[in-house]
């Protein structure tokens, strides 16, 4: 009986970090450089992607590092969640085009193929994206 | 009765011995903010990312030069500089190179501002720009700054000064974001009133 018990405990200890590791191994974090850029004006900074198992999380952050927008893709949905955006970005109408662009953009920078970066335009708004691969973690 | 009355004297004394022990630790950085010519140091920012439990590091150096010249480049894991002379921003990165004159730009004008007075530690005295509360920790001064205006509370919930009590020079800047992420600069190899080249600051 005490031998058993001694089994189903260690079981127990292990198993929470044995799916710890899993959970580790499944995320895979990206950085890119980006540069997004509007008529004359632009940002630059870090785009943070952190793949989980049907989603990805998103942070672009400028040179200084004023966090400017932070993100959720579903993969399964095709969808983007703005989870919290600088205030010059924090507009309905702005956050719609972001979601919109982001969702054709965030496939091209995820994934097995290990994507060094793309380029992204937004014909209607003129808007256009850079990514380019910092390093892989 | 007389309880009380002692208890709430004490509590006054206590609170104006506090009071006064700030005024002299600002009055103390003040002072020496105002013997800075010149900065020459490294830094390292760390900014910590709330959403995905990560950090990003950067590393850089600095330049000041009174009254109003200022050069902040990252050299690693990106470059990019940002020099400020005078009235006029330039902001340079790997593809692109933009000046902006200050004076119609008012959130650069602040943001220039901002910097400038944080490595100095000359914005503890800002009444109209901050609420500021400092008391003494261990070996540093530490100075919590809570913005008043709208705009600005819209970017920072707060900013943490770090000071060294011997220099009297600031060592640390926290930047605490409402979002609950917040970035921390450590100012290093610290040269104060060292020659800096005006090259530094040039903008074409």
């Amino acid at each position: 009986m005490n031998r058993s018990l001694y089994i189903l405990l260690t079981l127990f200890l292990l198993v929470p970090n044995v799916v710890s590791a899993e959970a580790q191994a499944s995320e895979r974090s990206r950085r890119y450089n980006v540069q997004i850029g509007i008529n004359r004006a632009g940002v630059s900074g870090v785009c943070i992607l952190q793949e989980r198992a049907e989603e990805v999380l998103g942070a672009i952050i400028n040179e200084f590092g004023i966090s400017v927008l932070s993100f959720r893709y579903d993969a399964k949905r095709r969808s983007v969640k703005i989870i919290d955006a600088i205030s010059q970005l924090d507009k309905c109408y702005i956050k719609r085009v972001l979601k919109k662009d982001l969702k054709e953009i965030v496939p091209q920078l995820t994934g097995e193929d290990n994507p060094i970066g793309c380029r992204y335009c937004n014909e209607r708004h003129k808007i256009e994206y850079t990514f380019a691969l910092q390093a892989q973690i | 009765m007389k309880k009380l009355i002692f208890v709430l004297w004490a509590t006054l004394l206590a609170t104006m011995a506090m009071a006064q022990s700030e005024a002299e630790i600002i009055r103390q950085i003040d002072s020496a903010c105002s013997e800075i010519k010149s900065l020459e140091c490294d830094f390292v920012q760390t900014k910590h990312i709330k959403l995905l439990n990560d950090k990003m590091i950067s590393h850089g150096k600095m330049y000041y030069s009174q009254p109003n010249m200022l050069r902040w480049e990252y050299v690693t894991p990106y470059t990019y500089t940002f020099i400020l002379n005078a009235n006029r921003v330039l902001l340079k990165n790997t593809q692109r190179e933009d000046v902006v004159d200050v004076n119609k730009n008012k959130m650069f004008k602040e943001i220039a501002r901002l910097m400038m007075s944080s490595v100095v530690g000359s914005c503890l005295t800002d009444d109209t720009t901050f609420d500021v509360e400092i008391k003494p920790v261990s070996n540093e001064w530490v100075a919590t700054l809570v913005p008043i205006a709208r705009d600005m509370k819209q970017m920072w919930a707060r900013l943490v000064l770090h000071f060294d009590t011997a220099k009297r020079s600031v060592t640390k800047v926290e930047m605490h974001e409402p979002s609950g992420d917040y970035t921390t600069i450590e100012l290093k190899n610290i040269r104060q009133n060292v020659e800096v080249p005006q090259e530094v600051f040039r903008i074409n």
